[in-house]
């Protein structure tokens, strides 16, 4: 319990002491007579800390409100309480750099800061809030808490609901507002953020975002994307550059060696050009030359040629007269001979016939019948042969001296030598010597008759042919037949002549025949030959006359005269002399080349190249031009940098969305923990405290009509008429003192009520009073007014200010 | 007799800086051309023989025409010898850019554009000077471009002096080895008298005066981002015919870049906050703070008046309170509210199966509505 106040300066009030004492205090005064100081003192003496400064707005709020006006400096007051038996007394002295506090239990004086707020804190039972918000708070404050109700009365319909409503807006703090601000604190975060996927509502990103509506997180998010995006954009769009340049540096120095090979070969084109037309020029000079000399050489050759062969031409001509002549003279002669010829047949055959009529007549005896008769007598000589040879005749000379003759019947002698045999036809003669003559005869024939026969037979036959001129049968046989064949040849001799032409006219074949044989003419084929040579000759020489003239024509077409051959070659020679001059003045084919077209292929080609890299690096560059417009002109560092500001902030942004939201949770868990409680100590001293102001009727009062509510008396149902502003003070009143009873049980607290009867009709402010002094019975109660009459109304421990 | 080089790199002009607010977007692209300003003012006021950029003078191959007339104009007050140009991996060298034509266009007559990879020959202070450019030719290039020079034997009685741009890898971060990586084993197997590099726009060596280093990164001479915590800066060095090196850090930045984590305990004040910037020029600074810790109720409350108070002393500041955090309490709910009433039991639920920031988010939110009615 508080029993004294000691002011020595604070606010307009001076060495100030004001005593309390249990239950009802009234300290009462004129307006400005310093009673609010005073409560302000002792709220002070109670609460504020001497650890004040002169910067802090709470600090310099004090100060303005403690310190003496104007020059004051600080402020002092002491409290004495006594608490479980002891006494204490609290010293506080606020100043700026110089603040002091003591406590003194039962006279000892304690300095130390947090024994001392461990002491008051454990006699206070309460924090300050509890005080400020109930036992010091201003009356107005509480009728506050009504004013919501009063406004919508449907939402509290029993005691009961009033209590938790009052309750739960105790402290000043409008839960609706509250909760509103928490929302909008976390809308204002949050919109169109999904926080559990912690990503844009619908997953629109900074290149599609949302219009309106955008919470921080978001618009922080959609900075960092950008800044993530630009970044990446930035840095991509560096290295393709790098990339693009890299390529263009590397086919640039490709081009150079490829310049620099083009200026090495390139350089001499021209010359070598000229060299090589030059050289032509010298090459077709020297072939011209070459065929000039020729020409030269063989012009006067062609033309003495040409006269040759027309001179040829002419004797071959005159030779072939010649032969011709002759040729026509043989074939005369050739006539001549085929006359001659017939001439000379025709006597041959009449020689023929002459020849054959001679033979004739040697023949002219042997006619067929003589023929008949010698056959006639030639076989009656073989018939008596055959018989002389039927009687063959054997013989041997088997001895003599000389050897043997012998003579058979023909007459036909064969010398025998002795010891030889020998045969004979029936007859034989044997001669040896001269002395031995011997005819020998055979018996086997009548050889005499036969002899004889053959010897008749034999001379007549031999007279015959004799007579004929025939050697033998055989003979006049032949003879016979070779007349025969006379006549015939010389019949067809005879119609040969005749069928010879003769010739009318009287030549001497034979005369003619010698002058041709003096004339010794060649054949005709030797002429025909000849003739065939001579013409072959001719057409040669005119062949040759030919060529002659087709190659002097072409000359002359070409060169017209043998003198024009002279005069080009004179200035060929000249020319030449000219361009070999001017050649040795002009750079020749490179020896890496074998021909110039190899060399301007290679120059071509090499330009073509150079052309294409111009052209891949021209695109090169273009693209490098494109990426470098595109390049922003931060680095991606600095958006790097951005970027990871950004993310920081939406960190921060989207920890402070949670909290939110776990605020939000746990305030709804809170307000239904409210509705579930029972609040029934509360609602029991509220009921004490309206009993009191209803007389023990609040069920029966009447309804206002304006209100509407159903009332009861056995449910405890809101009498609505306690919520008209004529009762709203009196309500206002009981509720606080139930709170401040029901605040920490049954032990005394202090209560300090401003001037709150002043708007209450007598009745009211009766009922009132009694509700204050039922309440000072058990808690010590300073009651501040600035009315004597209230004061005298509520009795209790007067302290005039 | 020795010859005077002062070494730039990446200068980066053309970088947009889009994430800051309109008028210190203006000043940090501006800043820029200050840091070529100033490097070509101390170049000459150290009567420097030679100014040597090496790379990344642009951000970008499209660099704005304005912008390259406007760098070619500042070379132009440079009155030494030679402005060696080097191009790197950002301004690489491509003979269609338009940059490298405008820039050819218009760079002053001492001004030698070393876009080959070769050698490049200069009389001294009568000292017969070789450069081995190795220009960048693309964006990205996982093979640096000094393979070339291993090929060639440096003629010992001239200076031999290597210009090349790329990532080292000891000392700068090139995670995919895209930014033509060296090393500095192989720097030095080049044999060089002096390597100048750009790319990393952390200078080296990090001492600011050496006699025995040969391989030198310029660093940027105008920070470029939070992630580069270092002044911008150039080097000025002395060669002599002997070849002994002097080499001196020059600082040439307007701008300096902090992206610290500050730690809090209950309290947050201008002091604690201003603490990591002492001696540090605040209105050039660029700052993010990532304040990291729990704040007591009325601090957290009240901390944008200190933040606001302190962000007016800096070029700019940022802050990120991801990892800051109320100290919320039931003390300070019950400072608060009746128990048991609405708000208290939902502050308390959220303290017990949520946390303190929550609880606190919902708080404020109940503070705005009440100071609303």
């Amino acid at each position: 319990m508080i029993k004294k106040l000691d002011i020595v300066q604070f606010a307009g009030i001076n060495n100030k002491t004001i005593e309390f004492g249990d239950g009802l205090n009234v300290i009462v005064g004129r307006n400005e007579a310093g009673k609010s100081s005073a409560m302000e003192a002792l709220y002070a003496t109670l609460f504020t800390s001497t650890r004040i400064g002169n910067k802090k707005v709470e600090d310099k709020r004090f100060a303005e409100m403690a310190f003496p006006f104007e020059s004051g400096d600080h402020a002092e007051c002491a409290i004495i309480f006594e608490s479980d038996g002891f006494k204490y007394k609290l010293h506080k002295l606020w100043h700026s750099s110089d603040s002091k506090i003591s406590l003194e239990k039962d006279g000892t004086k304690i300095l130390n800061q947090s024994i001392i707020e461990e002491i008051m804190k454990a006699y206070l039972v309460f924090g300050e809030g509890t005080y400020s918000n109930v036992m010091f708070s201003k009356q107005e404050a509480f009728k506050a808490l009504f004013d919501d109700i009063k406004t919508n009365p449907e939402t509290v319909q029993t005691i009961s609901q009033l209590l938790k409503n009052a309750s739960m807006n105790l402290d000043g703090l409008s839960l609706e507002a509250y909760k509103g601000r928490l929302e909008s604190e976390l809308k204002t975060l949050t919109s169109n953020w999904d926080m559990e996927k912690e990503k844009p509502m619908n997953n629109r990103s900074w290149q599609n975002p949302h219009k309106n509506r955008i919470g921080l997180i978001l618009a922080h998010h959609y900075e960092a994307e950008r800044a993530a995006f630009e970044a990446k954009f930035t840095e991509e769009r560096e290295k393709e550059l790098e990339k693009v340049q890299a390529e263009i540096k590397t086919l640039s120095e490709e081009k150079t060696k490829l310049i620099g090979r083009l200026n090495a070969i390139a350089s001499i084109e021209a010359e070598v050009i000229k060299h090589q037309t030059l050289k032509g020029k010298l090459d077709q000079i020297e072939n011209q030359n070459k065929e000039l000399l020729d020409v030269n050489k063989k012009w006067p050759a062609v033309e003495a040629d040409k006269s040759n062969a027309e001179k040829n031409i002419e004797k071959a001509q005159l030779k072939l007269v010649n032969v011709q002549e002759k040729l026509k003279a043989v074939k005369s002669y050739d006539k001549f001979m085929l006359e001659y010829k017939a001439f000379e047949k025709k006597r041959a055959l009449n020689l023929e016939i002459e020849k054959k009529r001679t033979e004739l007549k040697a023949f002219s005896k042997i006619t067929k019948d003589e023929v008949t008769r010698l056959e006639r007598l030639d076989k009656a000589i073989s018939s008596a042969d055959v018989k002389l040879k039927s009687a063959e005749l054997a013989g041997q000379l088997l001895k003599s001296n000389h050897p043997a003759i012998v003579t058979d019947v023909y007459g036909n002698s064969i010398k025998i030598p002795v010891g030889e045999t020998w045969t004979t036809n029936a007859y034989m003669k044997l001669e040896i010597g001269e002395q031995v003559t011997l005819e020998i005869q055979s018996n086997q024939i009548d050889f005499t008759k036969v002899k004889e026969e053959f010897r008749q037979n034999t001379s007549a036959l031999e007279e015959k042919l004799n007579e004929l001129g025939a050697n033998s049968v055989e003979d006049a046989k032949l003879k016979n037949a070779q007349a025969r064949e006379i006549e015939i040849k010389l019949a067809s001799i005879e119609k040969q002549v005749k069928e010879i032409h003769t010739f009318t006219e009287d030549v001497d074949f034979d005369e003619r025949k010698k002058e041709y044989d003096q004339m010794s003419l060649p054949a005709t084929e030797i002429l025909e030959e000849s003739i065939k040579e001579i013409l072959n000759e001719i057409r040669g020489f005119d062949q040759n006359k030919t060529q002659c003239d087709f190659q002097l024509k072409q000359w002359q077409d070409k060169f017209s005269t043998h003198d024009d051959v002279a005069i080009t070659l004179g200035e060929n020679l000249s020319e030449k002399k000219r361009l070999n001059s001017e050649l040795s003045e002009l750079s020749e084919l490179p020896d890496e080349f074998s021909t110039v077209e190899e060399y301007l292929s290679e120059i071509r080609n090499t330009q073509r190249l150079r052309d294409d890299l111009s052209e891949k690096i021209n695109r090169l560059e273009i693209a490098a031009e494109r990426v470098l417009s595109e390049l922003p002109e931060r680095s991606s560092e600095e958006f790097y940098e951005s970027y990871e500001d950004e993310t920081q902030k939406m960190t921060q942004l989207i920890k402070k969305a949670k909290q939110l939201e776990t605020i939000m949770e746990k305030l709804d868990q809170i307000l239904e923990q409210f509705k579930q409680d029972s609040h029934s100590d509360l609602e029991r001293s509220f009921m004490r405290n309206l009993s009191i102001i209803t007389q023990n009727k609040y069920d029966l009062i009447d309804m206002d009509d304006k209100l509407d509510v159903t009332i009861g008396s056995n449910d405890k149902m809101l009498p609505t008429k306690l919520l008209s502003s004529g009762t709203l003070d009196s309500v206002a009143l009981a509720f606080r003192l139930a709170v401040i009873d029901e605040l920490g049980g049954s032990t005394q607290k202090l209560t300090v009520l401003d001037d709150c009867l002043v708007n209450m009709d007598e009745n009211r402010q009766q009922k009132a009073i009694e509700m204050i002094k039922n309440h000072a019975e058990r808690h010590q109660v300073i009651f501040v007014t600035c009315h004597n009459w209230v004061a005298e109304m509520l009795g209790g421990n007067t302290i005039e200010m | 007799m020795a010859i005077k080089i002062f070494h730039i790199s990446d200068v980066h002009i053309g970088m947009k800086f889009q994430r800051y607010p309109d008028t210190l977007r203006a000043n940090l692209i501006e800043s820029r051309f200050g840091a070529l300003i100033n490097a070509v003012t101390e170049a000459d006021q150290l009567k420097c023989d030679v100014l040597a950029i090496t790379g990344d003078i642009f951000e970008t191959i499209k660099v704005a025409k304005r912008d390259v007339v406007r760098v070619t104009e500042i070379l132009g007050a440079f009155s030494g010898d030679y402005i060696w140009i080097l191009p790197g991996n950002h301004d690489y060298y491509d003979q269609q850019l338009q940059l490298w034509q405008t820039f050819s266009d218009t760079m002053p007559d001492n001004c030698v554009l070393m876009n080959e990879s070769r050698v490049y020959s200069f009389e001294v202070q009568d000292i017969g000077v070789d450069v081995y450019a190795s220009p960048c030719d693309s964006k990205h290039s996982k093979i640096n471009n000094i393979g070339w020079i291993k090929e060639t034997s440096p003629d010992k009685n001239r200076m031999n002096i290597l210009l090349a741009h790329g990532s080292i890898k000891e000392i700068s971060p090139d995670l995919n080895n895209e930014y033509f990586p060296m090393t500095l084993q192989e720097l030095g197997a080049l044999d060089m008298d002096l390597c100048l590099i750009g790319h990393t726009h952390v200078p080296y060596p990090l001492s600011q005066e050496t006699t025995t280093d040969r391989v030198y990164n310029a660093g940027t001479p105008e920070p470029d981002g939070l992630n580069y915590r270092f002044d911008g800066n150039g080097w000025y060095i002395e060669l002599d015919q002997h070849k002994n090196i002097h080499a001196k850090k020059i600082r040439l930045g307007t701008y300096k870049f902090y992206d610290i984590v500050l730690k809090v305990n209950d309290q947050l004040s201008e002091t604690e906050l201003l603490k990591p910037f002492a001696n540090e020029n605040l209105e050039k600074l660029i700052v993010r703070i990532h304040l990291d810790g729990y704040l007591d109720q009325d601090h957290y409350e009240n901390r944008y008046e200190v933040l606001n108070a302190t962000e007016e002393k800096f070029a700019y500041v940022e802050i990120n309170e991801v990892a800051l955090k109320p100290k919320f309490t039931s003390e300070t709910i019950d400072k608060s509210f009746t128990k048991d009433s609405v708000p208290y039991a939902l502050l308390m639920k959220l303290i017990d199966e949520s946390d303190g920031e929550t609880a606190h988010l919902a708080y404020e939110l109940m503070m705005e509505v009440m100071d609303n009615d």
